[in-house]
């Protein structure tokens, strides 16, 4: 099942809005966020704890994002809130709008 | 000039006390910082924010390895690269303790580390040595990348944010770290500065 938000991440240097695609195929969960100053593509850790993406991606600083639904039944809400982590020391509030 | 660092005053961002007196008798990583690093409006908030807790974190986290061991990291708040520092005192100070309160080790007043109103420190922590080639002149090639000018000799000039100074119990400078090298590295940088900054402060705390 494919849906689209709006992410809005929110840090102290200010707010930044990225395109979201969340497919969910047979319990598989991936994300992919987008905006036009760059990308991230977030698939499911473990299938046991499916509202957490996780990637190891080749970014400048090759760690550990995570982005945490705040939510156990987001496909059915139009609107969630979710943590993005960065490795052990970032953590930004996201606010998910969905729109298609 | 003054011969040791810790002669030359430098105030803590809230104008209380001189950091660089309180730290005689330790070992210290003297760096320039920035609390918006990358903060351009061609960069995403979202990695300038990342970035910067990066850098500050491992800062910490080195600053907490050795501090029992008399040793401390002193940031000092620098709007000369990309203008990513762009507050005044108390406001960078409020704004640290806002957006990275991880951040324990002590924080300066903001100055210049290079041109005509170079703080002394930076003056001290430099050297004298006189050099062939101007240092500005490397600005923006690979070799100021990695610390060195057109002549392949060490710059003077400070290149970036996070550039590394570590300082000795006796107020020398002892090496110096471009801000690519990072400070959990495992593995000196190469064409570094030989060792890596933990090496280094563990070698230098004896």
């Amino acid at each position: 099942m494919k849906s689209k938000w709006k992410a809005t991440v929110s840090n102290p240097l200010g707010k930044e809005i990225y395109d979201m695609i969340v497919d969910t195929i047979d319990n598989v969960t991936s994300a992919n966020i987008v905006n036009e100053k760059g990308s991230v593509v977030l698939s499911q850790l473990n299938a046991t704890e499916p509202l957490i993406l996780s990637s190891l991606v080749e970014t400048p600083m090759r760690t550990k994002i995570v982005l945490q639904f705040l939510t156990d039944n987001y496909q059915n809400q139009q609107q969630f809130n979710a943590i993005l982590s960065i490795g052990e020391f970032a953590t930004m509030s996201v606010e998910c709008v969905k729109y298609e | 000039m003054s011969n040791l660092a810790y002669d030359i005053p430098l105030l803590s961002i809230d104008g209380s006390y001189d950091v660089m007196s309180s730290l005689r008798g330790k070992v210290s990583l003297v760096t320039n910082i920035s609390s918006k690093l990358g903060y351009t409006p061609q960069c995403s908030v979202t990695w300038s924010y990342a970035r910067t807790c990066k850098y500050l974190w491992e800062l910490q986290q080195v600053h907490d390895m050795f501090k029992d061991r008399g040793f401390s990291v002193v940031g000092i708040p620098c709007n000369q690269f990309g203008k990513m520092e762009p507050k005044e005192n108390l406001e960078i100070q409020e704004f640290i303790k806002e957006a990275y309160p991880f951040v324990t080790f002590p924080v300066t007043e903001k100055i210049e580390v290079n041109g005509k109103n170079e703080h002394p420190l930076y003056d001290f922590l430099k050297g004298t040595q006189k050099r062939a080639y101007s240092d500005t002149t490397a600005d923006g090639t690979e070799a100021a990348k990695v610390g060195q000018n057109l002549a392949g000799q060490a710059i003077a000039r400070i290149p970036h944010n996070y550039e590394k100074f570590l300082v000795s119990r006796e107020g020398i400078m002892v090496s110096r770290f471009n801000w690519q090298d990072g400070p959990l590295d495992e593995e000196p940088r190469i064409m570094g500065a030989g060792w890596t900054i933990t090496e280094a402060i563990d070698e230098l705390l004896g």
